[in-house]
């Protein structure tokens, strides 16, 4: 039972991963390191919404799920 | 009995050899790509930004590791754009390097965007960067990940036009 709730967890991570970054033109190498480094504001934005993504999902999500 | 016709069999000699040097330096080009995919690979699994533990210890503020790789990579990558634009450097295709603005506009594709990758890095810990390397270190279960995100870039082309941007 938990080995299927972990793989139901990377199936839907691996979804919202793919969708994720391309819906926001980019993932952490994209916007975080070279849209930070070319001072992008839109990239300080998407890091910006990744970061606030990762601490609800850290914070809120997986106390939930284990 | 059918023939092949032979493509090459009316083309003057040095349009042959014309073709033959622009394979020649598009397999070199395949090469370096390989080469330096190969390196990415080993720096993002070695340096551990692609373990899921190393990552619930940056979301946590357990420790500093990420945060200073995720630095120094930002810093390492400005200096070097700074002395690719001010060297006038091209690409092995000839093509100027250049890093196209993005629009900021709504904003809604960042946030949106970065907010939902942001649960699914924390889930997984994978990423477009490290997705294949990570189906090498860690085994098939990444595999699992990469055609999940490989779906979700396929539904995001195909909701595209009914997304707010």
């Amino acid at each position: 039972m938990q080995h299927m709730g972990r793989f139901t967890c990377m199936l839907g991570g691996g979804f919202l991963v793919g969708f994720g970054a391309s819906y926001g033109g980019g993932c952490t190498s994209g916007h975080g390191v070279m849209g930070m480094a070319a001072l992008q504001p839109a990239s300080l934005v998407a890091l910006i919404g990744i970061f606030a993504g990762g601490l609800l999902a850290t914070w809120a999500l997986l106390p939930l799920i284990f | 009995m059918t023939t092949i016709p032979d493509s090459r069999a009316g083309a003057p000699a040095a349009v042959l050899q014309a073709s033959q040097s622009e394979n020649h330096a598009r397999l070199t080009m395949l090469m370096c790509y390989a080469v330096v995919g190969a390196l990415f690979g080993i720096v993002l699994v070695r340096s551990e930004v692609a373990s899921w533990y190393r990552i619930q210890e940056m979301f946590r503020f357990q420790s500093f590791r990420m945060f200073g790789i995720l630095g120094s990579a930002m810093l390492t990558a400005f200096v070097s754009l700074q002395l690719l634009r001010r060297l006038g450097a091209r690409s092995l295709g000839g093509e100027p390097i250049s890093i196209p603005a993005k629009q900021l506009g709504s904003g809604y594709r960042y946030w949106i965007g970065g907010g939902l990758f942001g649960v699914g890095w924390v889930l997984t810990g994978d990423r477009p960067g490290p997705l294949f390397a990570l189906i090498g270190s860690e085994g098939p279960v990444f595999a699992v990940v990469a055609v999940a995100a490989l779906v979700g870039t396929w539904t995001y082309g195909y909701l595209r036009p009914r997304l707010p941007h």
